[in-house]
This record gives structure tokens, C-alpha cells and sequence, in this order.
């Protein structure tokens, strides 16, 4: 299996984690329709929706937003290839009759700068671009429970992913206000 | 209507309204009332947000295949019932947590106030995991627990400083 293949697959950050340890295939790009691999200056963003990703009372983000990186990856776009337009379309897209909140942003070389207690890095982030969402990027955790079958780290994967998180921002933006800011 | 016996109360208790009454003007008796009315409403909101939790934990059941537009997992029966469960068996003085759905299909429940932050996770398996930390730095939780145990000590104890 090479790089593609793996982050094909619909478990990926598992199926890679177990192949292709390390973040090894962040030196490869992934997908035919991405404008090349993901940069450490880059601003990622995850667009953040109502009910499911947001706690309305108090206006922050819920947790498990973000815990699509133990499993199937989770989606982010990329800022610089990306519009607000698009990035509009491609909510209302995705959006499945839950309520656009805003987006969470932050910078690739902060993700990648998270290790666990050994120094190892816990997130990687791939180039996962499809046909009808070039920006499109998955971050992926590459330690604890995501490489193990019995339940092992997830402990330690709440902890890291709780590390992720606080990196993004806390309070979604506007997506006018993330280009206006980040861009 | 029976008639109130403040007399009988503890000492402590007794001093404790004693000194409410004095500072509000009010009678021993409409104090009293006033407390055990306060008492009665507090029960009421706490019975409707845990009625509010287990209605939003049931609302996942709604949810889709590909509810979340990246080929996201429904939660199932199992696991929504196994969260409904837990929140049912959690002790009176840690407060409600809030709901939470992974597109994984993992449900979860969540803590996050006064600088306490804890999760638990729910994958359907007749397990759970739990994490916690506080704003010290200190940690607490388990890889996995069978449906049913309580929650670690050290958790727990961090959770009580919420109520």
C-alpha cells in the first residue's frame, strides 16, 4: 500500500498510522487534485457547526469536534487555496441540516509541533484533496489510541487531542473575519 | 397544613435562618417557606436539565449516515443508551455534563468550567473512557472502564469541586 492508497481508506489515520508511522507520508503529496504538500506556514481552518460542534450557551467549541483525527481524519481546508465563497459552498455542502457557526483556525507548524510524553509527534497533516474540495486537508493523530486495536492510549489521546484543540482558535470567527485575519 | 416546627431544627440550622430572617425582616416561618420554595425550584431546573441532556442525547439517534458530510458514522442505540446509563448512575453532587457526537459515531459527555476540563467517550462496546485535568497541570482518567463502574477516585474528586 503507498501513501495514496492509505489516506484513501475511510479509517485512515489508523490505516496510517500502523503503515506509515512517523508522519512519513506528509512528504508525499496524497492526492492528484492538491496544490502540493501541506506547508508549516499554512492556516488551517475546520468549519465548526451547530448543534454538533458547538455549545451555544457558552459559545465554545464541544470537544469531540475535533476527535475525527483518531479515526477518519479530521477535515480542515487550507486558508491560501480557498475562498470565502468556497468555503461557503462547500458548508452549505456538508452541512446536512446542521447551522453554519463559523470556523476555528490554526497554523499547520503548531499542529505539527504537538508531541506526546516519548517526543513523538501526535499529529500529522495530510494534502487530502478531492476533485470538488481542493483545499481540503486531514489532520490525522499518529499516536495513542488511534494505533491500537484493544483501547489502549485513549487516555492519552483525549489528553493530546485536548492539546489540539487549544490550538485552534476558541471561539469560531466568521469566515470573513478568519480570511481577514489569517490571509 | 401541618405547623412548622423551626424550634425542633439543628442549632446550626436554626441560627443559620434565625440570621436570614433578622437580615431579610422576615418572620422564622416566611423564612422558612422562602428556603424550602428555593429548595423545590432548584430541584425543579435540575430536573429539566437532566431531562434536557437525555432528550439531546436521544436526538443523535437522528442523526444520518453521513450526517456530517464526510462520511460520519451514526451513533447507535447501543452507544447512546450506554451515555443515558452512565448519566443516569452519576452521584447527585457532580453537576450534569454537557452532550457531545464524534463522526465516528462515538458519543460522549463533558465537563468544562472553573478551569476543570473532563470527557468521557462512549465507542458501544460496553466500556468507557474518562480524561480529566485541571488548570494545575494535574491529570486523571482511564483507558477504559466497564458500563457500570464508578469513575476513578481522582476524577471524581475533581469533578465534585464543580457542584
Amino acid at each position: 500500500m503507498d501513501c495514496q492508497l492509505a489516506t484513501n481508506q475511510h479509517n485512515r489515520c489508523k490505516v496510517l498510522c500502523l503503515q506509515f508511522p512517523h508522519c512519513a507520508c506528509e512528504q508525499h503529496s496524497v492526492s492528484s487534485y492538491s496544490p502540493g504538500i501541506v506547508q508549516d506556514d499554512e492556516y488551517l481552518v475546520r468549519l465548526i457547526f451547530s448543534p454538533t460542534h458547538f455549545n451555544e450557551q457558552t459559545g465554545k467549541l464541544k470537544p469531540f469536534a475535533f476527535l475525527d483525527c483518531k479515526d477518519k481524519g479530521l477535515s480542515v481546508n487550507r486558508l491560501q487555496y480557498t475562498s470565502v465563497d468556497e468555503l461557503k459552498q462547500t458548508a452549505a455542502f456538508i452541512s446536512c441540516g446542521r447551522q453554519i457557526v463559523g470556523v476555528v483556525v490554526a497554523q499547520c507548524a503548531d499542529i505539527r509541533a504537538i508531541v506526546d510524553e516519548e517526543n513523538q509527534r501526535a499529529f500529522c497533516v495530510y494534502d487530502t484533496a478531492t476533485k470538488n474540495n481542493q483545499s481540503h486537508a486531514d489532520i490525522c493523530q499518529a499516536v495513542a489510541d488511534t494505533c491500537t486495536k484493544t483501547g489502549k492510549g485513549r487516555k492519552r489521546g483525549s489528553q493530546l487531542r485536548r492539546k489540539l484543540m487549544k490550538i485552534f482558535s476558541e471561539h469560531p470567527l466568521t469566515l470573513e473575519e478568519a480570511f481577514s485575519k489569517f490571509t | 397544613m401541618p405547623s412548622l416546627q423551626i424550634q425542633s431544627m439543628p442549632q446550626d440550622l436554626y441560627g443559620y435562618i434565625q440570621e436570614l430572617a433578622f437580615s431579610q425582616n422576615d418572620s422564622l416561618e416566611t423564612q422558612v417557606i422562602k428556603l424550602l420554595y428555593q429548595a423545590k425550584q432548584e430541584k425543579c431546573q435540575q430536573t429539566a436539565r437532566f431531562d434536557k441532556l437525555i432528550q439531546q442525547l436521544n436526538d443523535y439517534l437522528n442523526l444520518k449516515e453521513n450526517w456530517d458530510g464526510y462520511s460520519g458514522v451514526a451513533p447507535t442505540e447501543k452507544q447512546i443508551n450506554d451515555a443515558i446509563k452512565f448519566v443516569k448512575s452519576l452521584p447527585q453532587e457532580i453537576p450534569l455534563p454537557e452532550p457531545m457526537v464524534a463522526g465516528s459515531g462515538t458519543v460522549g459527555l463533558y465537563w468544562e468550567s472553573q478551569g476543570i476540563y473532563a470527557e468521557i467517550g462512549f465507542e458501544g462496546d460496553g466500556t468507557f473512557w474518562c480524561y480529566g485535568e485541571d488548570n494545575e497541570g494535574n491529570e486523571a482518567g482511564e483507558d477504559r472502564l466497564d458500563l457500570g463502574s464508578q469513575l476513578p477516585a481522582d476524577l471524581l474528586k475533581m469533578l465534585k469541586t464543580l457542584a
